[in-house]
């Protein structure tokens, strides 16, 4: 039997807090942010989209907040279970939108232009469910060896 | 602290790390897809329009020529185009590419093939109006899709009208009053005016035939033509007609042969 290490370095609640609070920033600006400011450029030249901005704004911030709810979370046994919901959220939002992911423009009265992003956002639903999965695995550690993870991810 | 972090720990970092590059490199390819759009260059269907006649119809080929200077492929390239009578007076003539795929830095030419059958006419309600003597605005719908980088698909739909320039437009047989020689002939002048708005040249024959109320043809005759495009054919014939014939209350009926063409118009009353 090995003698057990130094303990890991957990940052404090008040600390991961802060670092969550943080980490919404550039998540906002990326699911919030960027989406509405290129619905709205769009809809200034005249391009229609069947996405509400109303839609991304609120799935963005829903998105953001498990995002970075993920840190705040991480040394306790509540990360694995929120990385993977964080995921699955991710991944079924890409998924439910695909059917309104269409940019329409109408040139000259006659002539209408439809581009379907569709199948972009299938690609890119692919890359939540590792989150998911890591998730997963992360939640299967957790109940198997509690605390077993902790050393590895909060180096002493 | 163990040296080596235990398998599902390592298994999980795994997983995010992989999830880590399929953004990255998706991200990455999605810029240069954004990228390649812009290199995309479509010529206008314009550029390159041949007409060339046939039997009854005019054979009407169009090439939309894409130049794909980007880095990733269109495919799945198509264009439907249905072409109409004015007030629904009925269908001309549909046509569809072929499905064509457009390599990265490649150049490639969609052809859309139209053939048009002259010797139609619009439904009864709208007056029968013919292509071979009307010159119109038809009303054409064209559908176009494409898939870009298997990112995104195009639908291009185009309700706009399209002009139709007639071979024999405004044509009009005259036929003038019969004189009548010592010899006891009868003779009488024809003449026949139109206006070649078709994108051919016209070189052929135009035979025509003057009948009787009763639909007896009592002569006939024909006219030699040489009409380039836009150009107005203005020719008096002179045709003798027996004496037992009388034209009052018939018809002219024509036949144009030339140029791989052989179309005949409805017959025109004579007064």
């Amino acid at each position: 039997m090995s003698a057990p290490g130094p303990p890991p370095k957990i940052p404090s609640l008040a600390r991961r807090l802060i670092v969550a609070t943080l980490m919404l920033i550039p998540l906002l600006i990326f699911w919030v942010g960027l989406p509405t400011a290129a619905l709205s450029e769009l809809g200034s030249h005249g391009v229609d989209s069947s996405l509400g901005i109303q839609t991304v704004s609120i799935a963005g911030v829903v998105l953001s907040f498990l995002a970075a709810s993920r840190y705040a979370v991480r040394p306790t046994r509540g990360y694995g279970p929120v990385a993977f919901l964080a995921g699955v959220v991710t991944s079924a939002y890409l998924l439910a939108i695909v059917p309104f992911a269409n940019l329409s423009l109408t040139i000259g009265g006659s002539v209408d232009l439809t581009l379907n992003y569709g199948p972009a956002l299938l690609l890119l639903a692919i890359v939540p469910v590792f989150g998911a999965a890591a998730g997963l695995v992360t939640t299967i550690e957790d109940g198997l060896r509690p605390g077993e993870r902790l050393p590895f991810d909060y180096p002493p | 602290m163990a040296s080596r972090p235990p398998g599902l720990y390592r298994v999980a970092r795994l997983l995010r790390r992989l999830g880590l590059v399929a953004l990255i490199v998706l991200i990455s390819y999605i810029a240069i897809a954004g990228y390649s759009a812009t290199q995309i260059h479509v010529h206008s269907i314009g550029k390159s329009i041949t007409a060339q006649t046939q039997g009854r119809a005019v054979t009407i080929t169009a090439g939309v020529e894409i130049d794909n200077h980007g880095w990733v492929p269109i495919q799945q390239v198509s264009i439907v185009t249905f072409v109409w009578f004015p007030n629904g007076g009925g269908l001309i003539a549909q046509t569809a590419s072929p499905v064509v795929n457009i390599d990265a830095g490649s150049t490639v030419t969609v052809p859309v093939t139209l053939t048009v059958p002259l010797n139609l006419s619009s439904a009864a309600h709208d007056g029968g109006v013919s292509l071979l003597t009307h010159s119109l605005n038809l009303p054409a719908d064209t559908w176009a899709n494409a898939t870009f980088a298997g990112l995104a698909t195009l639908h291009l739909s185009d309700g706009a009208s399209v002009p139709w320039g007639a071979p024999f437009y405004e044509l009009n047989v005259t036929v003038g009053a019969p004189s009548v020689a010592a010899n006891g002939t009868t003779t009488v002048s024809a003449t026949v005016f139109y206006i070649n708005q078709a994108p051919f040249t016209e070189s052929g024959t135009l035979h025509f035939s003057l009948n009787s109320a009763a639909g007896t043809a009592c002569a006939s005759s024909q006219l030699g033509l040489d009409v380039p495009q836009n150009a107005t054919f203005d020719q008096t014939a002179s045709v003798t007609i027996p004496a037992s014939c009388d034209l009052s209350g018939g018809s002219v009926t024509a036949t144009y042969s030339g140029g791989g063409l052989t179309v005949a118009f409805p017959p025109e009353p004579i007064p």
